[in-house]
């Protein structure tokens, strides 16, 4: 039975709903710098512009007092469901301005695929796109990589008692430290080290292949936030492939790599416990299933025309499998040559490492590693239970952070996820098809708006219809939060529109 | 559940993440390793088939 929302649940959503609204119009005082310092001053308009109707839309409803500070589960849900379609409205805004966006829609499809760090884009003519502009995407990566209400708490800005609640509904697991406050400023603390570090890099060598002070330095900037967030947007419309640059394809692959690691492992790791990483469930599943898919996509490469060498067996299939099983997106094609130039096996094992996805508590998406490790363990243990005498107790246990032992209650929980991400692949894929794409390319652009991958076949753009363009939106807002938070929305609103039963 | 103002808080330099630069270090390590690894076994099998 779903329970009736009273005002005072509402009022309780509306109130901290606005405060992460009122604080993405915050962010975008960064843009607003870049297009002070950049001397774009209709760029500046738009994010003065954007700046106010965010602090005046999330003022508005932070000023709604809830009659009890205590957020409870259900609250936590909605508050998360309906924050990041909210934030991604408002960040929408200066956007829409930008003659780079047809409409309004089209610029809440990028705010969206940006905060959902997936990477899908319906930008026109993005290489004369504004530094502003472009600053404000990649930032929408950063934002929601690391997840709104995690930049709120970390900050501890108006939120009071639930704060637990609130970080769990943003599809997290667990918390890294006993206080979630300090858990959220980990992973800040975490991304900083590796967005610097990776920044630098990059700068460097821009700098050495020839760009300018300015340029080399944003770009930088804006690709180590992208593949560390495993977001996949680019400041060039040929995305990683503009660089040619096989360094800058093993340093955005590291940054991949580590945005995709659970923070609970980043946490055991910079605590010293170095030997977590090889003995964590999550990364095994992760390295075999990128191990075991490599090969697949390098058979498949082995016998096309274009792409049997081994060098391009490494830059476009191994490249490709990183980005695709991190939930990045970066690419190295053109979309156009995914279904023709790639082959069929190829193109198989990179829908299936979308899918699949990365690590837990992390920036990236699909069903993740150790959902997939915790059902190999649970066919495992069926298969033992079957083969065992029937007074045998047949437990199975794993490694994730420390021995765990595997639940029916958690076999059924991963199966329950497992089936919503197919399920959400499936829909998107028969949609797809029905708006005319082949078929192989709706299940390619299906599995990356839900996995929050970014990898297109070019089915994604300004022209593409206004029901796709929605359909991918719904997709991409589900598969962030993992479904629950949304379908528990739309259960409550079900809920208030049917009329109330009186006895 | 406590006002998460309130909570009790664990400084990062007090730290047990005094080891981050071993961590970073040991991650970006093996990242490095792991795809060298991929790239060799998947150049391996290209060869092979082509051979």
């Amino acid at each position: 039975m779903w329970i009736r929302l009273r005002i005072a649940d509402l009022e309780t959503i509306v109130h901290y709903t606005g405060i992460f609204v009122a604080g993405i119009g915050a962010v975008m005082v960064v843009p607003l710098a870049t297009a002070v310092l950049a001397a774009e001053w209709a760029p500046a308009m738009d994010y003065l512009l954007g700046i106010g109707v965010a602090l005046v839309v999330g003022l508005s409803m932070a000023l709604v007092r809830p009659a009890q500070h205590r957020i409870t589960h259900a609250h936590a849900l909605m508050i998360a469901a309906f924050s990041w379609l909210a934030c991604s409205l408002v960040a929408a805004v200066p956007l829409a301005f930008s003659p780079n966006y047809a409409s309004y829609l089209d610029a809440v499809f990028d705010a969206l695929s940006g905060l959902t760090t997936s990477g899908l884009t319906v930008v026109s003519d993005l290489d004369h796109m504004a530094y502003s502009h472009n600053m404000w995407r990649h930032l929408t990566h950063l934002i929601g990589g690391q997840g709104i209400i995690v930049a709120a708490l970390s900050l501890a800005i108006g939120l009071r008692g639930g704060a637990f609640a609130l970080y769990l509904a943003e599809a997290r697991d667990e918390k890294v430290l006993p206080n979630v406050v300090n858990t959220a400023r980990f992973i800040w603390f975490v991304t900083a080290v590796y967005v610097a570090a990776g920044t630098a890099v990059l700068f460097v060598l821009n700098l050495v292949r020839g760009m300018v002070l300015s340029r080399a330095g944003l770009q930088a900037f804006w690709m180590v936030i992208a593949a560390y967030d495993t977001g996949g947007f680019a400041p060039q419309s040929q995305n990683q492939l503009y660089y040619h640059s096989a360094i800058f394809e093993i340093v955005t692959v590291t940054l991949m790599m580590a945005g995709t690691l659970n923070f609970n492992l980043h946490a055991a790791v910079w605590r010293g416990n170095r030997k977590e990483i090889f003995r964590n469930i999550e990364t095994r599943t992760l390295a075999f299933s990128i191990l075991a898919i490599s090969l697949i996509v390098s058979l498949g490469l082995a016998a096309t025309q274009y792409y049997d060498a081994v060098p391009s067996v490494i830059r476009k299939g191994v490249y490709h499998v990183f980005s695709a099983h991190t939930g990045t997106g970066h690419q190295t094609l053109y979309p156009s040559q995914w279904a023709g130039d790639f082959g069929q096996l190829a193109f198989i094992g990179i829908l299936l490492a979308m899918g699949l996805g990365g690590g837990m508590s992390s920036t990236g998406g699909g069903i993740k590693a150790l959902r997939v490790g915790l059902l190999f363990k649970a066919i495992s243990n069926n298969v033992r239970e079957a083969i065992s005498p029937r007074s045998a107790l047949v437990q199975t246990r794993y490694h994730h952070i420390r021995d765990k032992v595997l639940t029916p209650e958690l076999t059924v929980s991963v199966l329950i996820f497992f089936t919503l991400f197919v399920l959400s692949y499936v829909t998107g894929t028969i949609v797809g098809t029905g708006y005319g794409s082949p078929l192989m390319d709706a299940a390619f652009e299906s599995v990356s708006a839900s996995a929050n991958v970014g990898l297109s076949t070019g089915i994604t753009g300004p022209a593409m219809p206004t029901g796709l363009k929605l359909l991918y939106i719904v997709q991409m807002w589900i598969g962030r939060l993992e479904f629950i938070a949304v379908l528990a929305l739309f259960g409550y609103v079900l809920t208030a529109l049917r009329p109330s039963r009186t006895s | 559940m406590a006002d998460a103002r309130d909570a009790p808080r664990e400084s990062l330099s007090q730290s047990p993440y005094r080891h981050w630069l071993t961590g970073l270090g040991t991650e970006v390590g093996t990242f490095l390793a792991f795809g060298l690894f991929v790239s060799a076994v998947a150049a391996l099998i290209v060869v092979l088939l082509q051979g």
